[in-house]
């Protein structure tokens, strides 16, 4: 049987009627919910661009995990030679009483990094996509739909619990867009009151043992008119991890 | 009390050490053959590669001449010439490491370094002039040979206290004062060791063995003369390879559950700045002093030392305290470095995405040291007016690291000490690092040494250099 246009109108509008209270009704807690790894080991290759110096290739092995406190995260570069073995240790808390550590190799010494530092390579780095949403430092907001480049999205303003939260991260505000569908952030803004300071974009996506994870992204600092693009070669989630690697010993042993 | 010394006429002058030759060089260049068809492997960016490294071009000019002419030294080098090369060449840097188990590593790099003025510059020079070769760091590390035990053999870095200049309790790798330069891989010496690490959460012991004393490079060139007596310079009486030569010690870390970690550290070993101990040269009949020998000593030191690092906000406070009992235990040998008693507290932070700072102050507080004694001692012996220090030294250091475009850095350096009212040395680090192209980095800059008397920086004034090196690593 052939409905009239009329009709098939009226049940289109009907379903997407249906569909957008549902799809609103997705939460930043789906949103992490859905990064359901407990531990993940990245291998990438990260491009890096200074205003309108030369692109610089870094190739990095990343490792992150969730923790009883928190998350970790241990980075080591692997190459050029004269980066590789420089690595920093990240011990994420729910109670935000982060712990960040610096391997140089240049000097052969590991260094506590305060973590309200402006070391924004770091800061950079922990808001990159390896982490997971921190809700004990952002207070998100229910989900409004958006279209963006053609693509219906939802955006989840993200407000800093309180000064500490912005003493962490360098930010007030995050703005984050998510594939509905996937419960995935495609892409995120970070502000400083209303300034733009950052911007955020998921390339490409893989879905690993049921996860879809970000492998192809790039981000760009306005502040420091710095530009990266993250290329995650091998992801393997849920892998062996050693017990060690998110220690100030392992970084001392390297 | 006063000043009592003039400046000193004991012109204690540290000079370059002539090229390295030694018959390493060969097997050293068999050795590179060997490994270099692995490097490209390296460089086709394959990270697991366990080759890597990098090859550098670099220019050393001496700014002795020039610092004197501009009345920025304390001392007179009319015999030195103006803006002579003090070393130029190539070298390359080779480091393989990797994993040899779930439990066992390995890291070592070699170096291979060519001065290439040597082998041209003489009559007799021969392709091997100027050629150097030299095992930086090599060690096997095992990680939880027990559940808490971490162990490393071999020759490695080993950094005590907390700061990267000036602290008073890093005293285990040594100094390269002839190779100054941007790198601290350029004049830090790796030392032969074996270490453990043991976790016992929150609480890590490490414990460390050497097996030899390796002293700082510090070559010294005494005067002809001093007042009418001649003078000879000794070889370094180096202490030997007997086991009782060994050095030792421990440090206990406590991390104070994430409000920072402090430190309680031990070490038993020997200074790595040499002392001179003087002789008289006496005629065989009839006994009368016909000069001076002077010979280059190491004596024994125990340390014990505090250290911590706490943040707080932004801002990262490091401090170190040490007790130091050397061989002079009642201070009546004087030629020997008095027991002492050093602090060092100092920040770094960085205010800005730019800028990193770091600034530090050091006191040092000679004991059983009587300055009078000293003084009156050594004239007595035939010195017509020493320099002997205060009981009170005082050290300020501030570093500074500033990001000026893209890929161009700013790194500065100042350290000075003052010895008593007048008195006083400094040294100043400047240089730029620039990253035009991938793993191409090239340092430009400068360093420089004062002092009026023949301690501390005082006695490298003619070290002074600038420099220019190129790398590029694969």
């Amino acid at each position: 049987m052939k409905l009239p246009l009329a009709s098939r109108v009226s049940l289109l509008l009907l379903a997407i009627l249906a569909a957008g209270p549902a799809l609103a009704q997705t939460t930043m807690k789906d949103v992490i919910g859905q990064l359901s790894w407990k531990n993940a080991v990245v291998s990438l290759d990260f491009y890096v661009r200074r205003g309108d110096g030369p692109e610089l290739h870094k190739k990095m092995k990343v490792y992150v995990a969730d923790s009883a406190a928190g998350q970790d995260l241990h980075a080591v570069f692997t190459w050029p030679a004269n980066m590789k073995g420089t690595a920093f240790l990240a011990l994420t808390r729910d109670d935000r009483s982060d712990e960040y550590y610096l391997y140089l190799r240049t000097l052969r010494r590991v260094k506590r990094v305060p973590n309200s530092t402006e070391n924004f390579m770091l800061r950079d780095f922990l808001s990159l996509y390896f982490l997971k949403p921190r809700p004990e430092l952002w207070s998100f907001s229910a989900a409004t739909p958006v279209t963006l480049d053609g693509q219906s999205l939802l955006k989840f303003e993200s407000t800093a619990r309180d000064s500490k939260t912005t003493s962490l991260s360098g930010y007030t505000r995050l703005i984050h867009y998510v594939d509905p569908e996937k419960k995935a952030i495609v892409k995120t803004e970070f502000y400083d009151g209303d300034k733009l300071i950052r911007l955020q974009k998921v390339d490409e996506f893989l879905k690993i043992k049921g996860t879809w994870f970000p492998t192809v992204f790039s981000t760009e600092d306005r502040s420091e008119g710095v530009s990266a693009r993250i290329e995650a070669g091998q992801v393997d989630l849920d892998a062996t991890v050693p017990d060690d690697i998110f220690t100030v010993r392992h970084l001392k042993q390297l | 009390m006063e000043r009592i010394a003039a400046p000193a006429p004991l012109a204690l002058r540290f000079q370059a050490p002539p090229a390295t030759r030694t018959t390493l060089v060969w097997p050293a260049l068999v050795t590179l053959a060997a490994l270099l068809p692995a490097a490209p492997a390296a460089r086709a960016e394959e990270a697991a590669s366990p080759f890597s490294g990098y090859f550098m071009l670099y220019d050393y000019v001496d700014l002795t001449r020039a610092l004197d002419e501009a009345g920025f030294l304390a001392h007179e080098y009319p015999d030195k010439e103006w803006f002579a090369t003090d070393r130029a060449g190539l070298r390359l840097q080779l480091r393989a490491n990797g994993e040899l188990s779930e439990k066992a590593s390995f890291d070592a790099t070699v170096q291979f370094d060519y001065d290439v003025r040597d082998a041209l510059r003489q009559p007799t020079s021969s392709v091997t002039d100027g050629m150097s070769f030299q095992l930086k760091e090599g060690f096997l590390a095992f990680s939880r040979v027990l559940p808490v035990l971490d162990l490393k053999l071999g020759r490695q870095y080993v950094f005590w206290g907390r700061f990267e200049w000036g602290g008073v309790l890093d005293g285990i790798s040594g100094w390269d004062y002839n190779s100054m330069g941007a790198e601290k891989e350029n004049f830090r010496l790796a030392v032969d060791a074996a270490r453990v690490l043991i976790d016992l959460s929150p609480v890590t012991i490490e414990g460390i063995w050497l097996p030899w004393f390796a002293p700082n490079r510090t070559p010294l060139a005494l005067p002809d003369k001093l007042g009418p007596l001649p003078v000879e310079q000794r070889p370094a009486d180096v202490p030997s390879l007997a086991p009782e030569n060994s050095e030792g010690g421990a440090r206990v870390l406590l991390d104070m559950w994430g409000y920072g970690e402090v430190a309680l550290s031990y070490f038993n070993g020997f200074q790595r700045t040499f002392y001179l101990e003087p002789t008289t040269i006496n005629d065989p009949d009839t006994g009368f002093v016909q000069g001076l020998a002077f010979t280059p000593k190491y004596q024994r030191q125990h340390t014990l030392g505090l250290d911590f690092e706490i943040p707080v906000g932004p801002v990262l406070l490091l401090g170190e305290a040490g007790w130091f009992l050397t061989e002079d235990r009642d201070g009546t040998d004087v030629w020997k470095r008095n027991p002492s008693a050093a602090g060092v507290l100092g920040f770094e932070m960085e205010p800005h995405s730019r800028l990193m700072i770091q600034a530090q102050a050091a006191y040092t507080r000679l004991l059983d040291y009587n300055r009078q004694y000293d003084y009156d001692t050594r004239v007595a012996f035939g010195e017509p007016d020493p320099f002997v220090p205060s009981q009170d030294q005082y050290q300020l250091t501030y570093r500074l690291r500033y990001r000026i475009v893209s890929e161009l850095s700013f790194h500065w350096l100042h350290l000075f000490n003052r010895h008593d009212r007048t008195t006083w040395d400094m040294m100043m680090l400047g240089f730029f690092s620039w990253e035009p192209l991938e793993a191409l980095k090239v340092y430009a800059g400068g360093i420089v040494f004062r002092g009026e008397e023949n301690i501390g920086f005082g006695r490298l004034e003619d070290q002074g250099r600038l420099f220019v090196e190129i790398r590029q690593y694969f």
